[in-house]
């Protein structure tokens, strides 16, 4: 093994501009593509202007609930400045949000809280509008119910002395916990769907179709030298055609699930988003000798780069790793988790057709009988 | 010493070669002539394993060839018509790549020793960059770097100038007498088969060859 590595490093010192960027053209890209998503995402939403004329909690909590809405981009800003941007049209609408906001929620005085202004082209002022009257509603509500609680209290000369704020306080812990608005609907007899469905996560999708495209060219090696010349002379060295090629598998195999866990440890660093250790073997395993086997039958690397583009393009729309709504229908794709090639990376189902087809056509290619013989 | 008996092969119902029975003696560098599609590369790549004969035996050292192949193949060096070469690696480097997978260990020094004795000094040059000349040298002297008994040469000297052709002779020459080397050769180079070899084999009926070899004032050994 360590001959064939140091006649391996010898091919790698001469191709190392193109080995490395094939080894790292997985991570860039799904890097890139990720940002580029986030940043046309981002940009996608509506601007919306927020003044605040006080500091308050309750103040604050709005800001933060406009703020988590999915499809707005929220400025806070003076009130000059948010009527000058909305007259220019450069924000959709404005919401101020007046002095003494929490007293008055307090209070259960639902007028006048806020004031909001729209242009002629304004179209999320109404969405915006109709979350911040359930919200004031909903933490008006909140504090009529503590106000009824501190009654009740003092009527049954209760012991407990609890505050306005620790009521309040307690009303969210439990919104919180038994997170009463959110449900699942169901047709009569159908189970409830999942929503953990895994094709959904985009970043380890992009890299698992960048990986297999990397993989494929970076496989090119294997029709390159069996179709050499020089790769003639092994029959007159220690090593026979398919050891050599058998431990030059392995090694590439080795220094890219290496690589792989360098991306794993970059992509949780920069999104959070995590990968077991074993999928990501099972996976680099299974791309790195299906594209050996792959390699092994063809001749001319022309057709192979062809064949590899039309495979992953075939594999990334199919697999739903780069169009998820290609499979957001009404079909039952159950089956398909068990074809998917990127199953192990992206539901960690290691036990699916494709493992199994690469080493059972492993297996027939390592028993198969050698070209040289006596 | 090779030795081979009652040798025939058979391609698609097509006798190539027919009943060949010759031996070779350490030190001896064996011709072999004939018409293109004779059958001078399917016997040398008989004798270097890459085929196998119809039917027939071939003993190398005393040893059956279906003794065991990978013993048989540490004792031959082939060097067929084509360049087996890295072409973007340099000289050393693929004297290095190819001992690296060798049997025999063999330090750069020796390396190194083994082109300059026949006559490649360009140590550093990519193959790319080297005459046709110092390929077919380099060609030969990566075959060498086991150190094998048999030597089996399917035209090393096609194409190239007439300087690197005497000098490759001149090599192989010094190779059987002073090391003991089997050389079997293939050229149509009649001046270069000639000076070269000890004994000529003619494969083939093609009368022409056997004329030829008689105007050289040398016996044809018909195969």
């Amino acid at each position: 093994m360590k001959q064939v590595i140091a006649t391996r490093l010898m091919h790698w010192k001469k191709q190392w501009i193109g080995l490395v960027f094939w080894l790292l053209f997985p991570l860039i890209a799904a890097l890139s593509v990720t940002m580029i998503i986030n940043t046309l995402q981002e940009d996608a939403k509506v601007p919306v202007g927020v003044v605040l004329e006080e500091q308050t909690v309750a103040a604050e909590e709005l800001v933060e609930k406009i703020e988590a809405a999915s499809f707005i981009r929220m400025e806070v800003l003076s009130e000059q400045e948010a009527l000058h941007d909305l007259e220019k049209h450069e924000i959709d609408s404005v919401f101020v949000i007046h002095e003494k906001f929490e007293q008055n929620i307090k209070q259960n005085n639902r007028t006048r809280l806020i004031t909001g202004y729209q242009s002629d082209m304004s179209f999320a002022y109404v969405p915006v509008k109709e979350m911040i009257i359930s919200h004031v509603q909903q933490e008006t509500g909140r504090a009529k119910a503590a106000f009824a609680v501190k009654k009740l209290e003092k009527q049954y000369n209760g012991q407990e002395e609890w505050t306005f704020e620790e009521i309040t306080a307690k009303s969210k812990d439990i919104q919180r916990e038994e997170n009463l608005l959110d449900t699942a609907l169901t047709f009569k007899g159908t189970p409830e769907a999942v929503n953990d469905n895994p094709r959904l996560f985009p970043v380890w999708g992009l890299w698992g179709i960048f990986s297999l495209l990397s993989t494929l060219l970076v496989f090119d090696w294997v029709i390159k030298e069996k179709q050499s010349k020089a790769i003639q002379r092994l029959v007159f060295s220690r090593w026979s055609l398919k050891s050599y090629l058998l431990q030059n598998l392995v090694l590439y195999t080795v220094v890219m699930f290496t690589v792989d866990l360098f991306t794993a440890g970059s992509l949780y660093f920069i999104f959070g988003e995590w990968i077991s250790p074993i999928s990501l073997f099972v996976y680099r395993l299974l791309i790195s000798t299906a594209a050996f086997l792959f390699a092994c039958l063809f001749k001319k690397p022309f057709y192979y780069y062809t064949m590899s583009f039309v495979l992953t393009l075939v594999i990334g729309i199919s697999s739903g790793a780069l169009l998820p709504s290609a499979i957001a229908t009404d079909w039952d794709w159950n089956w398909f988790d068990l074809i998917n090639p990127l199953g192990p990376v992206l539901s960690e189902n290691y036990l699916s057709f494709w493992p199994a087809a690469v080493v059972l056509s492993f297996v027939l290619w390592l028993f198969r009988k050698e070209q040289y013989h006596a | 010493m090779l030795d081979v008996q009652s040798l025939s092969k058979t391609y698609d119902k097509k006798q190539i070669l027919n009943n060949l029975s010759f031996s070779v003696k350490p030190g001896e560098v064996i011709g072999l002539v004939g018409e293109n599609g004779a059958g001078k590369s399917t016997l040398l790549h008989i004798l270097a394993t890459l085929s196998k004969p119809t039917s027939g035996t071939v003993m190398l050292n005393d040893q059956p060839y279906q003794s065991g192949i990978k013993k048989i193949r540490k004792q031959i060096g082939f060097v067929s018509q084509d360049i087996a070469l890295w072409e973007e690696f340099t000289v050393k480097e693929n004297m290095i790549f190819f001992e690296r997978l060798s049997w025999n260990r063999k330090n750069n020094e020796k390396l190194r020793q083994l082109c300059n004795d026949m006559k490649l000094s360009e140590w550093n040059e990519t193959v790319n960059n080297l005459s046709g000349g110092m390929k077919r040298k380099l060609n030969i002297a990566v075959s060498l770097i086991h150190d094998p008994d048999l030597l089996l040469l399917d035209e090393p000297t096609a194409g190239i100038d007439l300087k690197s052709r005497k000098e490759i002779g001149s090599y192989l020459s010094n190779l059987a007498q002073k090391q003991g080397k089997m050389i079997i050769y293939t050229s149509h180079d009649m001046d270069e088969i000639m000076q070269l070899c000890d004994r000529i084999y003619c494969i083939g009926d093609d009368p022409f060859y056997h004329k030829l070899l008689e105007s050289y004032g040398k016996n044809p050994i018909l195969l």
